[in-house]
């Protein structure tokens, strides 16, 4: 066989394409773009889109559901009108700060202990009370908030029950605990209880995800520095402070973080106590029910959008703060 | 400072015993180290030592009083942790102060005895940085400066230098050393690595499973060893052990026999002990008046420098001989056996039952 003769046989046995050819057909450079698109399609959908058009719709005025060309672009007066004019959305924010503060600090206050104690007296029994105290976070916020709107009714309630009993205790005809605790019952729904009242709640159901948050920071502080700490003459409530605390640091600044944002977006809790109505005097409206209210009861959309991005910046802004405050600082 | 009497001390976890009878008296101002593999109990011994770990039974006195009940604190110990355990949170300078401020020293004094410390171990222009800017020499020094600033009683190290590198050990030890001379603290130390052992210590307490396997100086430890476990662990390479028959003060090796210039009484399995750093390949290299001569089958040799290790066997044994490149023999041309030379005054004989040294007879 010639070598011209062989030279032409090449063609038909290179048919079969080599990896490398396979490689560079368009499938194979599309494949991968293929299997990751579901999570940017859905993410484009259901996240950036609603994300822009609240933009949109923060500097327009009209009913959306009644489509996009009735809405009239009115710049920033939503966000004017909010400033300036909206009393329930100044007073919704009052409350939010108000409820964040009451329920956010307590919840941090006694985390930290309480971990601590779990820390250090729990060796076995350990993971059963963390497991107790975390359950409240796990449990449907619906579910909390009708079964303390029960415990907190005014006729029916067991808060009552317990407190008057201790109000009404008699000694020689005196009651000497009924100037701290009430003789009558007490109606929750007031606007000067309702607050306290959420606060609990939302306290409640918090406490034990921080405390596992702190836990599990506490296990990772080493064991030698406490053990370099009593050689030093540390007391136990010394240690607490000089070792503790300080490497708790970057975990407070996170459980923080994350008290800001879910507070400042409190909804469920208010919402179900106050029977989507805010209360009397709307004394427990949030912001986060205010805006759910313009946009879903009133249809301003405009102005709900308008809430939603101030919430955000007062969110960016307290978050801000808590990196200065407590984030690591180089 | 102090004098420190461990008595019977013992320790257990549950149903395993760590530290099983320990006795030992250090005297006031020397420097002990506890040697020994991992899980001896050598750690436990001086936590105990520490109060940082409960004492299962025994007592710990330091000078004439019993510290068994009492706190770490009102011990009057300070301790240097494997992992200088150096409060991240806090500076060079806050380190140093934390355990006079807790114990609460004036602050006058506290700034002289922390700039008196910076200044011995040279850690003045670091005394504003915080742990994580500093190197692993410079957090050693800065952990060892905390202890110092207490005035202890005794100095406790916790393998101090087990996390840096070679050399860094190398200086380290040498500051530790010159800091004890400086200060003159009874010192406990422990340590896994024989070389910070045997340059550090006036004694070395070696120990295996829970028991004390000899103390002595490091010369009495590496050259008189009191068994087979002291002799193999101290000295690398690690002593050569071939089985043996003593007959009328002969080691009688297979085919071969040494007469030893002593007495000993017949003992019909032994173990003969030489260190590969005694064997030479010529015999004029050996001022000695016994000098003895065993013949070993070569498996291979290897070049560390400035020495030749020649890895053989030897009546079923491994047998390794350290010898020096300036040797006149030319070693690299060694092939099948090769006769290595020793001094008999220097050979090591072990009663192959118990493990002990077999001494030769008084008379």
């Amino acid at each position: 066989m010639s070598a011209v003769e062989s030279a032409e046989k090449i063609p038909a046995v290179s048919k079969k394409r080599s990896l490398k050819q396979r490689l560079n057909a368009k499938g194979y450079k599309w494949a991968p773009y293929l299997f990751v698109s579901p999570f940017f399609v859905l993410f484009a959908v259901f996240g950036l889109f609603p994300l822009l058009f609240s933009i949109y719709l923060s500097l327009h005025y009209g009913d959306a559901t009644g489509g996009i060309d009735r809405m009239e672009f009115v710049g920033l007066a939503n966000y004017i009108y909010l400033f300036r004019d909206d009393a329930w959305f100044h007073s919704s924010l009052i409350n939010t700060g108000w409820l964040a503060l009451a329920s956010g600090i307590p919840q941090h206050v006694v985390a930290i202990p309480l971990a601590f104690f779990l820390h250090t007296a729990f060796k076995k029994s350990r993971n059963t009370v963390i497991g107790a105290y975390f359950v409240p976070f796990i449990t449907s916020s619906v579910a909390i908030s009708l079964v303390f709107t029960s415990l907190f009714s005014r006729d029916f309630g067991v808060v009552n029950m317990i407190l008057t009993q201790i109000g009404n205790v008699e000694i020689f005809g005196f009651q000497p605990l009924g100037w701290l605790f009430p003789t009558e019952n007490v109606d929750w729904a007031r606007p000067q209880y309702i607050k306290p009242m959420i606060a609990f709640v939302v306290f409640w159901r918090f406490v034990g995800w921080n405390t596992v948050l702190y836990l599990s920071a506490m296990q990772t502080i080493p064991k030698d520095l406490y053990e370099a700490a009593t050689v030093d003459g540390a007391k136990p409530w010394q240690q607490f402070f000089y070792i503790t605390l300080p490497q708790l640091k970057p975990m407070m600044f996170f459980a923080v973080t994350l008290t800001i944002i879910g507070n400042l977006q409190m909804f469920e809790e208010p919402f179900i106590i106050t029977g989507g109505t805010g209360g009397i005097e709307q004394a427990g409206k949030t912001a986060a029910m205010h805006l759910y209210l313009t946009a879903f009861t009133e249809g301003d959309f405009g102005t709900a959008s308008a809430v939603s991005w101030l919430l955000f910046f007062i969110i960016a802004i307290l978050t801000w703060l808590n990196n200065k405050i407590l984030g690591e600082k180089d | 400072m102090a004098a420190v009497t461990f008595s019977n001390l013992k320790k257990r976890f549950g149903e395993t015993e760590v530290v099983k009878s320990f006795d030992l008296h250090i005297e006031d101002g020397e420097f002990v180290v506890l040697l020994g593999p991992s899980g001896c109990g050598k750690s436990t011994t001086l936590r105990m030592l520490a109060g940082l770990e409960e004492i299962s039974d025994g007592e710990i006195f330091i000078g004439e009083e019993l510290v068994n009940e009492l706190h770490p604190m009102e011990r009057n110990i300070a301790m240097v942790f494997q992992s200088y355990a150096l409060y991240p949170h806090m500076t060079v300078k806050e380190n140093i102060a934390f355990g006079l401020k807790m114990t609460k020293v004036e602050k006058d004094e506290i700034e002289r005895r922390v700039k008196l410390a910076a200044d011995m171990l040279e850690l003045t222009p670091l005394l504003d940085r915080f742990p994580k800017a500093l190197s692993g020499g410079q957090r050693q020094r800065v952990a060892m400066g905390r202890a110092m600033v207490r005035t202890p009683e005794v100095f406790l190290f916790d393998e101090p230098l087990s996390n840096l590198d070679a050399k860094l050990r190398g200086s380290m030890r040498a500051e530790i050393k010159s800091l004890h001379q400086e200060l003159g603290t009874t010192t406990l130390y422990v340590t896994h690595d024989q070389v910070e052992a045997m340059t550090l210590a006036d004694r070395v307490v070696i120990l295996k499973d829970g028991f004390i396997a000899q103390v002595g100086t490091p010369k009495e430890i590496f050259e008189q060893p009191a068994n087979k476990f002291v002799a193999t662990f101290i000295g690398a390479p690690e002593m050569n052990l071939v089985n043996a028959k003593l007959e009328n003060s002969q080691v009688i090796i297979g085919e071969q026999t040494l007469a030893l210039p002593t007495t000993y009484q017949d003992q019909a399995d032994c173990a003969l002990g030489v260190r590969p750093s005694d064997l030479y390949l010529n015999p004029r290299a050996i001022e000695s008046d016994a000098i003895g001569k065993l013949t070993v089958n070569i498996d291979g040799i290897e070049l560390l420098g400035a020495t030749y290790h020649i890895q053989g066997t030897l009546n079923g044994s491994r047998f390794v001989a350290d010898i020096a490149t300036s040797d006149e023999t030319d070693v690299t041309q060694e092939t099948g056996e090769v006769e290595l030379f020793f001094d008999l005054h220097r050979v090591h004989l072990f009663d192959n039952q118990e493990g002990n040294a077999i001494r030769p007879n008084l008379n």
